[in-house]
């Protein structure tokens, strides 16, 4: 089965107290998601993004259209145990530990004590939590929260991840190890569907988008096949000084009979921030501290080797 | 189920809600025996150490149940921390299952420690009023018998088919009616005793007289309103196939007391069925006694121990408490926490009104007044529902048998605890996992 979500006409429309429609989220959505791919949903406030989401995790109930996850309908506990979300906000109980959180949704799994004490501690250094693993989540920070959140959606090493907006509230650093342990997921052979408002970040990560308005598709397919302009060329050579970069300007001008704008690329905000944090800490790297946890890569490949290691800011 | 009942009980605990409850329950335990005093009886001192303090604790206990049941899913749903919970894969069931044990067993810790603060009260109490020895034959679990009388709706069957046969039915109230205040009038009939008169009654105990023949006798008499009465007589008792009487005691005291007189009478050890009989022995012309033999005149034999009649005592106060819980649950999981916790408060108040007096008073008026109005008719359908659907689990009262000194019986007890732990949970249970299954946990709202 490569298909891990599969919506067919998928509607939403929610109702006041007497019934009466009042708003269609979501407006015959067709979507779907293959095993082993970053998949981002994107949209405006109000596009239908969340509430897709949600019907997919059997939160919401639809008002028309079939949902299949994992091949079964949402509500099935068998599906349940495969899925790992992440919510918006996590909502997370206040008055408990991260390890008693993570312990908590770890028996909820069914797993047992051992195995949630084992993956419990796994997480917590997963996601750097283990010098605060004994505070109330109450007391956390947003981006503490956040980690925390991440950390139960991964208790159950889940074959579909779903993340709603993954990255909010986290600072430039834990944007990137949350990036990149997106992508080893993947890596790993876990389907990721994931929404965000900073398109950076899911063009960053995504194989396959779709965009939403008004709770309809507006454009699906892969990151690089809608960002292609096919109908323009761009080289990039570097030590180029400026007299010779517009004489071949002028050149090409001359030759295609069209107009050649000539641009000096620059890094983006993210990879200069991290260049300046590691400047700052007095290292060439930033070291991400999200290495993912063994029970969650499992044997194939060498991705476990990778991740062990430490990811490297780009530094062009 | 595990890991829910033990969140639960995380949430309670590391909440100021025990912490405010503990002082609470310290309060009645220690205050109300200083509020409330009785009159320096060990019967009065009893009835307030032990019925008034436990009731006390039970009623916070009760509507602390009510209202934290109806917040672990009202108030989880409406703070969005159920999103989580339901994409996990755990039935509903298995939530309102786990829920429901976290409370209990907080309930029944605390429920623990007020009973143990009213015993070591208590018993501290009766020592100071009547000295150690005398306190421990006070604290005793005895059983009851009634004379053996047919009950009011046989005897009001019996009267109700001498009149259709005699064809003296009234024709303006209908048969069934009329049925209903013949059971009212057999309830509520007295044994009418004038000075120098004397009525006997029989009683078939449940078990056979102990060695030491030790018993109570327990008995009431009323007499016309207008008028005061000494009771003063003899009762005697003996074996029912015996001419001979086994104990004569001399009774002299006021009406409308509650008369209470211990028997040593070892020749009646053995004995199965006891013969009772009270001689009127005032003056001619003194005002006649009146005695409702199946209500006050009871026959009171050694049964268990006290420590064993409070543990049963402690158990059906937390089935009460667990039904509590069941119904906080199930209306969290229907609506959201401040609707849930309304509704649940006005089911308790509409509890509380149908168990006391109200049913029987509108009971009354309802079978007296021939054409009762719409109103009537719908207070009195709803008030007896309410009644009915309670009265297995509330119409025992095992409290006030406790402070009485009397046993619990198992049936009782199990009946009880039936209805508490199993039934109403059991059904409620069922209702709150179709709710949860239909209910969307997640809100409009909120993202994209």
């Amino acid at each position: 089965m490569n298909t891990i979500i599969e919506t067919h006409g998928l509607r939403k429309t929610f109702r006041d107290f007497w019934h009466h429609p009042k708003v269609e989220a979501v407006c015959g959505l067709d979507l779907q998601v293959r095993r082993g791919e970053v998949f981002g949903l994107l949209g405006p406030n109000g596009s239908g993004k969340s509430t897709t989401i949600k019907m997919l995790l059997g939160l919401l109930h639809p008002s028309g259209g079939t949902i299949s996850v994992l091949g079964r309908p949402p509500a099935d506990v068998a599906v349940k145990a495969r899925i790992g979300y992440l919510p918006e906000v996590s909502h997370l109980h206040a008055f408990l530990t991260p390890r008693e959180t993570l312990h908590y949704y770890g028996r909820l799994f069914g797993f047992d004590a051992k195995t949630c004490q084992h993956r419990t501690e796994a997480l917590l250094d997963m996601v750097d939590l283990r010098h605060a693993a004994n505070r109330s989540v109450g007391e956390f920070s947003k981006g503490m929260a956040r980690r925390v959140g991440l950390a139960q959606a991964l208790v159950n090493n889940p074959d579909l991840l779903i993340l709603d907006e993954p990255t909010s509230g986290l600072d430039p650093i834990a944007c990137r190890e949350v990036k990149d342990l997106v992508r080893l997921l993947a890596q790993s052979g876990k389907t990721i569907l994931m929404t965000s408002h900073l398109l950076a970040d899911v063009e960053d990560v995504s194989d396959r988008v779709a965009i939403l308005h008004a709770g309809r598709m507006q454009a699906e397919g892969r990151v690089a096949d809608l960002l292609r302009r096919p109908d323009a060329v761009r080289f990039l050579v570097e030590g180029l000084d400026a007299a010779a970069a517009d004489a071949i300007r002028r050149e090409l001008e001359q030759r295609t009979h069209r107009s050649v704008s000539l641009e000096y690329p620059a890094m983006d905000l993210e990879t200069y921030f991290l260049q300046v944090v590691a400047r700052a800490a007095n290292r060439e790297t930033v070291t991400t501290h999200f290495r993912p946890a063994d029970f969650l890569l499992g044997e194939a490949s060498g991705i476990r080797r990778q991740a062990s290691g430490e990811t490297t800011t780009p530094t062009t | 189920m595990c890991a829910v009942a033990g969140l639960s009980i995380r949430a309670a605990v590391r909440s100021r809600v025990v912490a405010i409850l503990l002082v609470l329950l310290a309060v009645g335990v220690i205050g109300i025996p200083q509020l409330v005093t009785g009159d320096g009886t060990p019967a009065s001192e009893m009835q307030v150490r032990l019925r008034y303090t436990l009731i006390f604790g039970v009623g916070i206990l009760g509507l602390a149940t009510l209202w934290a049941a109806c917040a672990a899913f009202g108030a989880e749903i409406d703070s969005r921390r159920m999103d989580l919970t339901v994409v996990k894969p755990v039935q509903p069931l298995t939530l309102w299952l786990g829920r429901w044990i976290g409370i209990l067993l907080l309930d029944g810790l605390l429920l623990l420690g007020v009973a143990i603060g009213v015993r070591i009260q208590l018993g501290q109490r009766l020592e100071a009023l009547v000295g150690a020895p005398a306190a421990a034959s006070l604290l005793v679990s005895r059983s009851t018998t009634r004379p053996l009388l047919p009950t009011a709706e046989d005897e009001a069957r019996r009267q109700f088919d001498e009149l259709r046969s005699a064809h003296s039915l009234p024709k303006d109230i209908a048969p069934a009616v009329f049925f209903r205040q013949l059971v009212l009038k057999c309830q509520n009939s007295y044994t009418e005793l004038n000075p120098g008169g004397h009525a006997s009654w029989t009683f078939h105990l449940s078990q056979p007289m102990a060695a030491e023949g030790k018993f109570w006798v327990r008995m009431r008499f009323d007499t016309d309103v207008m008028s005061l009465a000494d009771v003063r007589g003899i009762c005697k008792v003996r074996r029912a196939d015996e001419t001979a009487w086994a104990a004569e005691i001399p009774v002299n005291d006021l009406v409308h007391n509650e008369l209470e007189f211990a028997v040593a009478a070892p020749q009646l050890a053995g004995a199965t069925q006891l013969e009772a009989e009270f001689t009127y022995q005032a003056a001619p012309g003194a005002a006649a006694l009146l005695i409702q033999p199946r209500r006050n005149l009871e026959i009171l034999t050694p049964h268990g121990t006290f420590t064993g009649t409070l543990g049963r005592v402690l158990l059906a106060q937390l089935a009460i408490l667990a039904a509590l819980a069941a119904v906080g649950l199930t209306l969290g999981a229907c609506f959201s926490f401040p609707v849930a916790a309304f509704v649940a408060t006005t089911l308790l108040l509409t509890v509380l009104l149908a168990s006391g007096n109200a049913p029987e008073t509108l009971q009354d008026a309802f079978t007296t007044e021939p054409h009762p109005n719409l109103m009537e008719r719908a207070s009195f359908t709803i008030t007896r529902s309410v009644d009915n659907l309670t009265k297995p689990l509330l119409a025992p009262e095992p409290l006030a048998q406790a402070a009485a000194g009397e046993h619990v019986s198992g049936t009782e007890l199990w009946h009880v605890l039936f209805w508490g732990f199993l039934a109403y949970p059991l059904v409620l249970a069922g209702l709150a996992d179709r709710v949860l299954r239909r209910r969307e946990v997640a809100k409009q709202g909120a993202g994209g």
